[in-house]
């Protein structure tokens, strides 16, 4: 990196307005009117065991903008490519940056009035980013189990965004096998991992775990599966017979919120120092136990 | 860090928060409800302010921690009973919900997967599977640990 000299090309500006008003309104049009339309769907509950399972209207709104773009109904029906094209696609990758900072406040700001809280369980908030491991613990030996070599250390070093596409890909590089581990739970992470979020953040409570607990089990690193997963873990709170009267929303938000900014604070060294050596370190362990035949 | 950019920043944050508030009224007029809409207002400028403070943070400082962290520090300082304007800023951003963000949020990130729906013709059966539990290790790992702690240290 140090011999490569820094070129000091103007950083491209992803929020330019210049020539591009009619992307802006158009992306913004069409994801407030599927916002809308969730919030017009409303919150559906369903009765599961001892409590509900909950489908907030972000659920919702998330499917409704699928709906609309290039490779589902825009493939289809050409006029809708002209409302929710590839800029806007490209755009809406940029707008999701802005809009989850403004999510991060508001998160920060349930946070706040409740810092007391939040300090006492301050050996909870820190120990319990270790969890974040339980992608491999859990998810290793199944990946092996299923077949899997050296993919299965990248696709279960993590929840696998961004950080950890660039991480690998610096390593191994991505076309290893262990880079396209890495790009397998990415891709479903795009696709499902939102909505599967959704529902455990309200599955979680029947599990008997305390919300304060699950509240910082939400902060896992990524924006728009925190996002799920807490208020969809909030709503469900309050709804509760059992945690209603003991248990606020805030707290839980609260909760998940400093959760959320030790995973982004501490993510990428913790996968660098820790998840990947014991990765490493479980698969030379249980390759022989997996694949005695065939070494 | 340019003056434009700033500006091109500042624009594409209001019209966020134009959006949100739209889902937002949408959301209380399904309820029946009426929405506190210049305290909203008011609210969300207080909120976009700090957004461009949180930009400006993560673009002046050399570590990796993304934007949306900052976010919820500052958002959190500015909502300390220690702070001055505690109550002020509450007064105001209270009336922005978090459910029409989420909302908004999950529209914009379903914009943003469209083109890569063809992705699921690429992944096998084992990926699916093995995500799956990626995804439950994190959650209930975190999970049980944050609830063992808690119970050692009598908060639970």
């Amino acid at each position: 990196m140090s011999n490569e000299k820094k070129v000091p090309v103007a950083e491209e500006d992803v929020y330019s307005t210049e020539g591009r008003w009619p992307v802006f309104i158009k992306l913004m049009a069409v994801t407030g009117v599927a916002a809308a339309l969730g919030e017009l769907v409303g919150t559906v509950k369903f009765p599961v065991g001892p409590g509900n399972v909950i489908l907030l209207p972000m659920i919702f709104a998330m499917i409704f903008a699928v709906l609309v773009t290039p490779d589902a109904l825009g493939s289809k029906i050409k006029a809708l490519k002209e409302i929710c094209g590839e800029k806007e696609v490209k755009l809406s990758e940029s707008m999701l940056t802005l809009v989850l900072i403004i999510l991060g406040i508001k998160l920060g700001m349930s946070a706040g009035p409740n810092i007391e809280k939040v300090l006492a369980a301050g050996p909870a908030l820190i120990l319990q980013e270790l969890g974040n491991l339980g992608t491999m613990v859990i998810g290793l030996p199944i990946a092996m189990l299923l077949g899997m070599r050296r993919e299965a250390v990248g696709s279960t070093l993590s929840i696998c965004r961004e950080p950890t596409l660039g991480l690998i890909g610096e390593i191994y590089g991505i076309d290893s096998p262990e880079g396209l581990g890495v790009m397998g739970t990415y891709m479903v992470g795009n696709l499902f991992g939102t909505i599967f979020f959704g529902l455990l953040g309200s599955f979680g409570l029947l599990t008997g775990i305390h919300p304060y607990a699950l509240g910082m089990a939400c902060g896992m690193g990524s924006g728009s599966m925190m996002t799920a997963a807490s208020q969809a873990l909030a709503a469900s709170v309050t709804v509760s017979p059992v945690w209603a009267n003991l248990v606020t929303a805030d707290e839980v938000l609260a909760f998940a919120a400093t959760s959320n900014i030790c995973t982004n604070v501490d993510g990428l060294y913790m996968e660098f120092l820790i998840a990947l050596p014991v990765a490493n370190f479980l698969y030379k362990k249980l390759s022989p136990v997996f694949f005695k035949d065939k070494a | 860090m340019t003056l434009s950019k700033t500006l091109n920043e500042l624009k594409a944050l209001v019209l966020c928060g134009a959006v949100i508030l739209f889902a937002q009224w949408v959301n209380t007029v399904r309820g029946g409800t009426t929405m506190e809409f210049l305290t909203a207002v008011v609210g969300m400028f207080i909120i976009i302010l700090i957004s461009m403070l949180s930009l400006k943070i993560k673009q002046l400082l050399p570590w990796k921690i993304p934007a949306f962290a900052w976010a919820s520090i500052l958002g959190l300082l500015v909502t300390t009973p220690w702070c001055p304007f505690q109550q002020v800023v509450l007064d105001f951003t209270n009336a922005v919900t978090t459910g029409a963000v989420s909302s908004v949020i999950l529209a914009v990130a379903g914009v943003s997967i469209g083109t890569k729906l063809s992705d699921i013709k690429r992944l096998s059966w084992r990926m699916i599977i093995v995500a799956i539990f990626v995804f439950c290790g994190t959650f209930f790992g975190s999970a049980l640990i944050a609830q063992l702690i808690l119970s050692v240290q009598g908060i639970i």
